[in-house]
């Protein structure tokens, strides 16, 4: 007896349920492949503003906004004296980075007082926003402006929150304190602030800075990495940034800025009541609950995404450590789609309301579970004969050949907006990654997300922890 | 984005969708149909072809260009020392004319890149030389109608190469450029109007300051610093008394971002403004307004019913060192707003001893919030630290 004859429902309508998921995985890559498009003419567009040269002449003028750079640290030894010392040392004249350390149990205080010669100082906590107890305040003896922030471990949400009631800049970068941030970074997320009153937000582009070399914190050769699993990963960052979030930002309804770098007006943050502390995701759950706080009261909210910035973020190289991160990714998803849902088709909130969030639930949240369902239903139904072969074809044609497509129109688009990669080899590469992250490790990142939705369902909190290997460093 | 360029990507986008729509139609209709009869299968089959083969030809275009740009780079990299002893010999007297419009006619783009580069480096007669040079061998001509391109770089590449010219025919072309839809060319285009040090020219550039966006204007205003004498002399009061909210925000933004002495009287005067965010960017611009009675004037705004503006004026006292404002700021560090606090407190850690004196007995009989405020100012103070807020 097969497994279908115990489901008569499905028994009787397979072909139909086929044609479901047909249509269902052939619509998101269609949608994906129109995003895709509009974002390359989106970036083209982008490439016309000002430059990072032209940018750097703004260096010098006291016109730019104060920011506070606020770098959450939770067991950062490894990578935290190069981390702060790029943030420190970034091209921006008005900046101070506070970094929190949220009781760490390494020695992560320790690095930093000794590396940046920190004293416990008398700076004020201004900021209102409810965290777990502060333990101290440091700042440098010599003449940066650095600020740790020493309190009990309360999450990554709550470390922002208590980097955010001691900042004292006009804007606010969330950014991970293992994360590699551009020279000119800060200047070019500073601009959409500076050139429309309404922006609230600002999203920068990561990219892995696995396979690079980096010197005193900067990335000094940009390079892949030897490991299929990080070049995988790397064109899924593509995918995602360079087609998606451009194009979302095309008609302000982004719903996701990364945690790893986000540039936010203070005042909007605190407005907003910080980041909650509730949720795995809460990049997105901030970034959702600004967009439904200011157009419920019909405040102007711009939330962009600008591709220029950079951000270098060190990705997973063990399985183990990254199906914890697809977990919380996919947790975080369904959490802040849940505490909005209110948005959902909602009109007042224009195309975020209509399209955007709709999307999110429908392929983001949804997605791997249906993507899953369509790959177990083909398979069983195959095996036992019940389903006309051609339509199985087209199934795996529609999910897995139109991925490779996506995958290669993403690193297309990379190399002929930002080419960011002077190794025509590692263009070659990347193309490989591209057509073979289709057969089995999308797969598998399809289940991991379905798991991740099915754990979100039963409440399961908690973030798992990262290992790092710290950054290639170069010998010179 | 502005709305025409949004428009023109909705546009692009809409064109490469349907020509792909196309495309897919007749790949589906001529190629994959007849060999597989179901429709869903034939046309998937028909997209994941013809998206194949375009990804193949944008690819291989990228990859080819991006080899011919190295190759041509070679290749210039080896004639550009003898252009650029051809380009030294003339800029010296000697006539090399024959020979570069030779080269330029080979290698147009290393001669004009060595054109560039001898142009911004020299002075005198030798660079005269060079900008007759570029005028006769039909340069400036050329590069004249190049700006005239629709597209962007190679508007800005033009615009880049008439500015060192400093010809004449330029000057035109600068000032329609300071109405173009790009942001880089318009700073381009004011930046060689104030380069070419006219007055009338200086003035256009301060006026079209006042009607860009931040980051454009902070950009020009750095280019206007060496000019500023002459624009307090009266194009800058002018705006000043000409009660446009946002001119005068501008202008204000200006002085500030000079960050320099500027003897303008006006700004007193907008101390005194009823919009709270005037009389706080004119506060902010007041430490470098050098005119009589403007202390007074601070003084009494430490106790202005803004909290925007009493921070602003106990930061503007702190810059001045005003020594009568010990008692307002002192008073402040209990302010409700803690901004205001924290600006009172470091404004008088700056005043030298009489400040810090009444800071440290704040840190022992004070409020506690004001004790805490000031003990932050003094251990600032006490390290030599002046760049915080």
């Amino acid at each position: 007896m097969t497994l279908l004859q115990w489901f008569p429902f499905v028994g009787l309508a397979y072909n139909r349920i086929e044609w479901f998921f047909i249509v269902y995985v052939g619509t998101i890559n269609a949608i994906n492949f129109v995003l895709m498009v509009l974002g390359y003419f989106a970036l083209q567009r982008h490439s016309s503003a000002l430059g990072v040269s032209e940018m750097r002449g703004m260096f010098k003028s006291s016109l730019l906004p104060s920011v506070s750079i606020l770098a959450p640290a939770y067991n950062e030894s490894a990578t935290i004296r190069l981390s702060v010392r790029a943030m420190l040392n970034l091209n921006y004249p008005n900046h101070e980075v506070i970094v929190i350390n949220d009781g760490s149990k390494d020695d992560t205080l320790r690095i930093l007082i000794e590396e940046f010669r920190l004293y416990k100082s008398s700076r004020r906590i201004t900021g209102r926003l409810p965290t777990q107890p502060v333990r101290g305040v440091y700042e440098s003896r010599d003449p940066i402006r650095l600020v740790v922030v020493d309190k009990v471990n309360g999450g990554k949400a709550d470390s922002l929150n208590a980097g955010l009631n001691v900042a004292r800049g006009d804007l606010a970068a969330a950014v991970d304190s293992d994360s590699l941030l551009e020279a000119d970074s800060l200047l070019e997320v500073v601009r959409p602030f500076l050139t429309d009153p309404e922006m609230v937000a600002v999203g920068g582009l990561i990219r892995v800075v696995n396979g690079c070399t980096v010197e005193d914190g900067r990335v000094t050769r940009v390079g892949l990495s030897k490991s299929w699993l990080v070049r995988f990963q790397t064109i899924e960052y593509l995918r995602a940034f360079l087609g998606g979030r451009v194009a979302f930002s095309f008609f302000n309804s982004l719903l996701l800025i990364s945690g790893a770098f986000g540039l936010f007006r203070r005042w909007a943050l605190i407005e907003a009541g910080g980041f909650e502390t509730g949720t795995v995701g809460e990049d997105m759950e901030l970034v959702v609950r600004l967009h439904e706080l200011r157009r419920s009261r019909k405040a102007p909210c711009r939330i962009a995404f600008v591709p220029h910035p950079v951000c270098w973020t060190e990705v997973p190289e063990l399985w183990r450590t990254l199906y914890r991160q697809r977990n919380r990714w996919q947790r975080g998803t369904v959490e802040s789609l849940w505490l909005h849902r209110s948005m959902f088709l909602n009109p007042r909130y224009g195309a975020l309301g209509l399209f955007a969030f709709p999307y999110f639930v429908a392929f983001e949240a949804l997605g791997p579970a249906v993507e899953l369902a369509g790959y177990l239903l083909t398979i069983t139904c195959l095996v036992s004969g019940r389903i006309d072969p051609a339509v199985a074809a087209l199934f795996f044609v529609v999910s897995v050949a139109f991925g490779v497509l996506l995958s290669i129109s993403s690193v297309l688009i990379e190399e002929l907006t930002l080419s960011r990669y002077p190794n025509p080899t590692d263009v070659l590469r990347l193309l490989a990654a591209a057509v073979l992250e289709n057969f089995g490790y999308r797969q598998l990142m399809t289940l991991w997300r379905a798991i991740g939705l099915f754990d979100a369902l039963r409440g399961k909190t908690g973030w798992g922890a990262m290992e790092r290997r710290g950054f290639k460093v170069s010998e010179t | 984005m502005p709305f025409g360029a949004r428009s023109r990507v909705w546009m692009s986008t809409a064109l490469v969708t349907a020509a792909y729509g196309i495309l897919i139609w007749a790949a589906n209709r001529f190629v994959t149909a007849p060999h597989f009869p179901q429709w869903g299968l034939s046309v998937t089959l028909a997209f994941t072809g013809v998206q194949f083969v375009l990804a193949a030809i944008i690819l291989s275009g990228a990859l080819v260009s991006r080899t011919l740009t190295l190759l041509l780079m070679r290749r210039g990299m080896k004639v550009a020392p003898e252009i650029q002893s051809c380009l030294a010999a003339h800029a010296n007297g000697e006539n090399r004319r024959k020979r570069l419009a030779l080269f330029l006619r080979r290698y147009p783009e290393v001669v004009e890149t060595s054109l560039f580069a001898f142009l911004s480096s020299l002075r005198g007669m030798e660079r005269e030389r060079l900008q007759k040079l570029a005028a006769d061998l039909g340069l400036v001509a050329s590069w004249t109608k190049r700006f005239r391109s629709g597209r962007v770089s190679k508007r800005r590449r033009a615009l880049e190469l008439l500015a060192v010219t400093g010809s004449p025919e330029a000057m035109g072309v600068f000032r329609r450029a300071l109405d173009d839809r790009d942001e880089w060319l318009r700073v381009m285009a004011s930046r060689a109007l104030v380069a070419g040090g006219n007055v009338r020219e200086v003035h256009r550039s301060f006026e079209f300051a006042l009607r860009q966006t931040p980051a454009v204007r902070s950009l020009v205003a750095e280019d206007l610093k060496p000019h500023m004498q002459i624009l307090a002399a009266r194009a800058l009061p002018q705006v000043l008394r000409s009660g446009d909210k946002s001119l005068v925000l501008a202008a204000l933004d200006i002085i500030w971002g000079w960050g320099r002495a500027v003897p303008v009287a006006e700004v007193s005067g907008l101390i005194d403004s009823g919009d709270a965010i005037v009389r706080a960017v004119a506060l902010r611009a007041a430490p470098y307004a050098s005119t009589d009675g403007i202390n007074g004037k601070i003084v009494s705004r430490i106790s202005d019913e803004a909290p925007l503006v009493r921070r602003a004026a106990a930061v503007a006292a702190g810059k001045r060192r005003i020594e009568e404002a010990i008692p307002q700021l002192l008073a402040r560090l209990q302010d409700s707003d803690e901004r205001v606090a924290v600006a009172a407190a470091r404004a008088l850690a700056t005043m030298g001893e009489p400040g810090l004196a009444l800071l440290e007995k704040e840190v022992v009989m004070g409020a506690p919030d004001a004790a805490s405020v000031a003990l932050e100012a003094l251990e600032k103070a006490r390290i030599g630290r002046t760049d915080w807020e």
